[in-house]
């Protein structure tokens, strides 16, 4: 047992310089070999006019190592952008387990949220203001008795009026009714459209601003508003004007109440309507991340580790979004652990506050007792930031490190963990970037050209690690160009040259496709 | 020899304000290689926010013990708004940009930093600080901290409570800066993605969720350095955020831009090579020395004090 594998060591066994060692069980859901994991359709990826991949189909089957080759070019890495959602197909589908990877399409989605909560908005604002009523009002009072006929724009117009609860002029039977948001005519009737209008225009003043004053002007008597302004035509009676501004004054305070249940409801209804639609999106979104967290992992051609980390850091960046998940911010134990000290800061102040006035003079004292204030204050956030934000109590962090040296156990690096990544040789950051891919605990594991760059002896562990990898559950899809690799431990081989796959089978079948030797060697002149 | 303590003490003093800035403009680049203008026109506001409050609770009338409960609140206030405000500058201006060259948020920040200023012009104006007139004066800060000599009047070394304060807290706020950046996952997120976005991502991190609370933090910081600083300083300018920001950002500059103990290294360094001009050259010369030495730097050591060579990546 190394002496750098104190967390780890109850969980693995001291691993032998050549075999990989085995891994704790990992806590996924473990796959049927031989079903199809990956299914690749179709896929054609176009960057403006250049067509990168066209029309390619992969089959990947749990429990298989499967291999794409191809001259340099072909669009092997493209495909994998693609799977990973770097790249949004331009056209075909990528399914994994059942479900498809695209990526959709961002400002088309921020147009339908907004469609649908617009929706979700007008539906809720028709039910909050009665449908009935918003159809007569625009529709069928249109059609009544009208000399031109039906109009867009009036019934639009009386819609709009309707749903804002303001008053407006119905005909029935030749007579004009000035009518209230809630249908009622009050107000009596008209022959004539023109004083319903006046009407009309006045108990639209009136339930904006309230009426002050009924006062006899010069042609009758006349409705003055709160800033004294006539509101309206003189009437001749004075009964008749008191007989309408009562009715006025409550159908104006029952027009402002309605108005804003709908503008409330109607808001509502928009937040809640973006807000579903949002959340159904983020529910079924794959951008790389979402692929990431739910079992693709991958390498990358040229390697990219987070360099200025240590090596078991690393690992532990992969593996952090998928242990401890459960540990959520508003979950019980990050408020009860931050009780004590809130508490106890809260109990000191008061203190502090009903037994000393410290205002009186004595320089050190005061100095002192800032002095232990603050400290005491910044120790206090401190503990209760910890109880809050830290996963330690939680075990999270210990299991998620002792996960982390196992991980690099596996792949022979135990005693580099504390090492920077860009202080690792090529073959070990290559390692490593393996480490990292697996500690997000992936079904299906990307590698890109893992043996670039090595030399056979490097490839021949290599080899060692795919196949443990392998036998631990884990689905491998590799790009590579080492036929020594490809050959000797795939299951399966896709051939791709400009684009579009050419062959497809087992290496032996492959090896003597005499397409895949074309693409490879040239083709022979004859003659 | 007094007089060397007394201005290192200075120094430190007014290093720190400029390091809990500097840590917004370095952390902000690490994650985006964006310099963001706008940040020091945050703090600005942050400090008329302090202000305001001081106003509005009436805390020059207040007793020591109210004090010691208010001010916290107050910069917890102020720690919120910078963060909420830095946040949605992220979410209106820079996130539209992000794949667009790195000009166009750099113009944007420009933008967003005259915004800022112009409203820290109209806040000024407001009621509450007298007159219209007088927008764009100086707005004195009533002290609130006690500005007596620790060491006893007679003393020939000054250190107030004042100083004390700056210290501590600015302390407090860097260590627990320091501890979520190295041991939490949100810590661990923020590295990777700025070490290599393409990989965080393929890691399950969500990128943007990072970068935004990496605004979020950065914003916080500058509101409680907004706070401490009109605690300090005792005055509010609406032109304060571009000033104290040039330093900050110089700071950052020479620390190592992207690097967080290089932001407070640099901070420190300018806040003690400021006050030791003034003491042996002359006031007037202090930006001149600043500068003159932030560009001998750069070219001896052009990633700054404890900035790594950046390789190009291939």
């Amino acid at each position: 047992m190394t002496p750098s594998d104190e967390i780890g060591a109850a969980s693995v066994p001291s691993p032998s310089s050549s075999r990989p060692s085995p891994l704790p069980p990992s806590g996924r859901a473990e796959d049927r070999p031989g079903e199809v994991l990956l299914e690749v359709d179709k896929l054609t990826i176009r960057f403006g006019g250049l067509t990168a991949v066209s029309g390619v189909d992969l089959r990947v089957r749990a429990g298989e190592v499967y291999a794409v080759i191809g001259p340099n070019g072909a669009g092997k890495t493209t495909v994998f952008n693609a799977i990973t959602g770097i790249y949004e197909p331009t056209e075909g589908t990528i399914r994994f387990a059942g479900r498809d990877v695209r990526r959709p399409w961002k400002k088309l989605l921020v147009a339908a949220w907004l469609g649908v909560g617009l929706a979700v908005a007008l539906l809720m604002l028709l039910f909050a203001s009665n449908i009935d009523g918003a159809w007569t009002a625009s529709v069928k009072q249109n059609f009544r008795g009208r000399e031109l006929g039906f109009d867009p724009g009036r019934a639009w117009s009386d819609a709009v009026a309707y749903v804002a609860a303001r008053p407006r002029v119905e005909q029935a039977g030749g007579r004009y009714y000035p009518t209230t948001h809630d249908g009622s005519r009050a107000f009596g009737s008209f022959d004539d459209p023109f004083p319903a209008w006046e009407l009309l225009a006045a108990l639209e003043v009136l339930a904006e601003r309230g009426s002050e004053a009924i006062v006899a002007r010069a042609g009758g008597f006349v409705v003055l508003d709160r800033d004294g302004v006539a509101v309206g035509r003189p009437f001749a009676e004075r009964a008749r004007l008191d007989e309408l501004v009562g009715p006025a004054r409550e159908a104006a305070a029952g027009a402002r109440a309605a108005r804003l249940t709908r503008a409330i409801v109607f808001t509502l209804a928009l937040l809640l309507g973006v807000g579903g639609a949002y959340a159904a999106w983020r529910q079924s979104r794959r951008t790389p991340a979402w692929v990431a967290g739910h079992g693709i992992a991958r390498t990358f051609q040229n390697i990219r580790l987070f360099q200025d980390m240590t090596v078991l850091e690393n690992v532990l960046v992969g593996m952090d979004r998928h242990i401890g998940k459960t540990a959520k911010w508003w979950a019980p134990h990050r408020f009860t652990n931050a009780l004590p000290p809130v508490a106890l800061g809260v109990l000191l102040v008061g203190l502090s506050a009903t037994t000393a006035e410290l205002d009186a003079d004595p320089r050190v004292p005061t100095a002192l007792f800032a002095l232990f204030a603050l400290g005491l204050v910044g120790y206090l956030v401190w503990t209760a930031l910890l109880g809050a934000f830290s996963r330690r109590d939680l075990g999270v962090e210990a299991e998620a490190a002792a996960r982390a040296r196992a991980l690099l156990a596996f792949v022979g690096l135990e005693d580099r963990a504390g090492e920077l990544a860009k202080n690792l040789a090529y073959g070990d950051q290559r390692r490593l970037e393996i480490a990292r891919a697996l500690g997000t605990e992936p079904r299906l594991l990307l590698l890109d050209e893992p043996a670039a760059g090595m030399n056979p002896a490097e490839s021949l562990s290599l080899m060692e690690l795919i196949r443990a990898i392998r036998e631990r559950g884990v689905t491998v899809l590799l790009i590579e160009h080492h036929m020594r690799v490809v050959m000797g431990i795939s299951d399966r081989i896709s051939v791709l040259e400009y684009g579009r796959k050419i062959a497809e089978g087992t290496p032996e079948e492959v090896r003597s496709n005499p397409k895949v030797i074309e693409a490879y060697l040239g083709k022979e002149e004859l003659g | 020899m007094e007089t060397l303590a007394q201005q290192l003490i200075l120094g430190v003093t007014n290093g720190m304000v400029f390091a809990l800035i500097a840590l917004g403009y370095t952390m902000v680049y690490g994650i985006l290689e964006l310099i963001n203008f706008a940040h020091g026109d945050l703090f600005m506001l942050g400090s008329f926010l302090a202000l305001t409050l001081i106003k509005v609770f009436d805390l020059p009338t207040a007793s020591s013990a109210t004090l010691l409960l208010a001010l916290p609140t107050i910069a917890v206030a102020c720690a919120v708004f910078g963060g909420a405000l830095n946040w949605s500058v992220d979410r209106l201006v820079y996130k539209p940009l992000r794949s667009a060259p790195k000009l166009a948020p750099l113009v944007s920040a420009i933008g967003v930093s005259f915004i800022f200023q112009n409203l820290g012009l109209f806040w000024g104006g407001l009621p509450l600080f007298g007159s219209a007139k007088d927008a764009s004066a100086q707005k004195d800060v009533p002290a609130l901290i006690s500005n007596v000599n620790l060491l006893g009047e007679g003393a020939h070394l000054r250190i107030t409570t004042k100083d004390l304060m700056v210290i501590v807290s600015s302390v407090i706020v860097m260590v627990a800066l320091y501890v979520l950046v190295r041991h939490t996952r949100l810590g661990k997120a923020m590295r990777a993605t700025a070490q290599n976005p393409a990989a965080a991502r393929l890691m399950g991190i969500d990128v943007d969720r990072v970068i935004g609370a990496t605004f979020v933090i950065g914003g916080g910081l500058a509101g409680i350095a907004s706070v401490i600083y009109a605690l300090y300083i005792n005055t509010v300018h609406y032109q304060a955020g571009f000033q104290n920001g040039l330093y900050a950002f110089t700071a950052a500059v020479l620390g190592g831009i992207g690097n967080i103990p290089g932001a407070v290294l640099g901070a420190l360094v300018i806040g003690v090579v400021r006050a030791l001009c003034s003491q042996y050259i002359g006031a007037q010369w202090e930006p001149a020395v600043v500068f003159g030495m932030l560009i001998l730097l750069l070219v001896f050591r052009p990633a700054g004090l404890l900035g790594s060579h950046v390789r190009e990546k291939v």
